[in-house]
């Protein structure tokens, strides 16, 4: 298993990613998967200056980032797979890519989000998209960096 | 009369800290800012103070801690659209101080030697100190 985490973070790739993730997990490539980005060279030019040297970055839409995880998971080398939304997690389980664990590091409030855990807040379709991973199998965690006790999502009252 | 603006943008409390700490060593500085990442931020949220003090169409140097870090990554897609804006990331004090006395143009020639300090900045001082002898 190849896959180091898969985790959700709006902000994609940030000093806790680069600072304290990465090492900890010891993956030597990131893969991101998320239309916007994707679409945008410009964006996609920041997160690729956003990691340590060494370390490429690889952004993909939806459809081209599944299989890539895909391809990814059955290769050795330590890969970080880092996407938006829950829902794009569950795209990627649904299209059978199996991952045990989906860490949900950063979702930002807004209008209609509703406050989960700390600096976690989900849309009423992020949650079922993580209760629907659970039904799948892959347990969902809670846990903004390494060192912090992961909170299960199915344990959070919502 | 430095010829252009500073603004330090790092996570948490560095930023005015940099500024304070910098304030310490040189005495009263104009137009230098700190906008700090704050725990509740949003990358929006940061991206809005911070585009509020880079905006204008003087040269502005945009100081960062961490290459890869929300305060880095917020300030290069603002530097996009400011022509005069130039982002340096992994600032240290060395560099802010050189900064805020500099009296040069901000051109590439001195954002090269602004870099080159910092980098100069950072040193195994025990080893060189030990190499010294007693």
């Amino acid at each position: 298993m190849a896959l180091k985490l898969v985790r959700v973070d709006d902000r994609l790739i940030h000093g806790q990613v680069v600072a304290i993730w990465l090492k900890a997990l010891g993956a030597n490539r990131i893969v991101i998967v998320d239309d916007k980005t994707a679409r945008d060279d410009f964006l996609r030019e920041i997160l690729e200056l956003a990691a340590p040297p060494g370390v490429p970055v690889e952004v993909h839409d939806l459809a081209t980032g599944t299989e890539r995880v895909r391809e990814l998971a059955s290769d050795p080398q330590p890969v970080f797979v880092i996407m938006r939304s829950p829902v794009t997690a569950l795209r990627m389980r649904e299209a059978g890519v199996e991952f045990p664990l989906l860490n949900v590091g950063g979702i930002g409030a807004g209008p209609g989000r509703k406050p989960l855990y700390r600096n976690i807040s989900a849309s009423p379709e992020e949650l079922e998209a993580m209760r629907q991973l659970e039904a799948m199998g892959t347990r969902v965690e809670l846990r903004i960096v390494e060192s912090d006790r992961p909170v299960m999502f199915a344990s959070v009252n919502v | 009369m430095r010829g252009f603006r500073i603004v330090v943008a790092a996570h948490g409390e560095l930023a005015d800290a940099f500024v304070s700490a910098a304030t310490l060593i040189c005495g009263v500085l104009h137009d230098i800012h700190a906008v700090g990442l704050r725990p509740d931020d949003s990358p929006e949220s940061f991206s809005d103070r911070l585009a509020e003090v880079v905006a204008g169409d003087e040269p502005i140097l945009i100081l960062t801690d961490l290459v890869g870090g929300t305060p880095h990554n917020v300030a290069l897609i603002l530097a996009r659209r400011l022509p005069a804006a130039t982002v340096i990331s992994g600032v240290n004090l060395a560099v802010l101080v050189e900064a805020a006395t500099s009296t040069d143009a901000l051109d590439a020639a001195t954002v090269d030697r602004l870099v080159a300090l910092g980098r100069s900045a950072l040193s195994d001082s025990s080893s060189l100190a030990a190499s010294r002898g007693p």
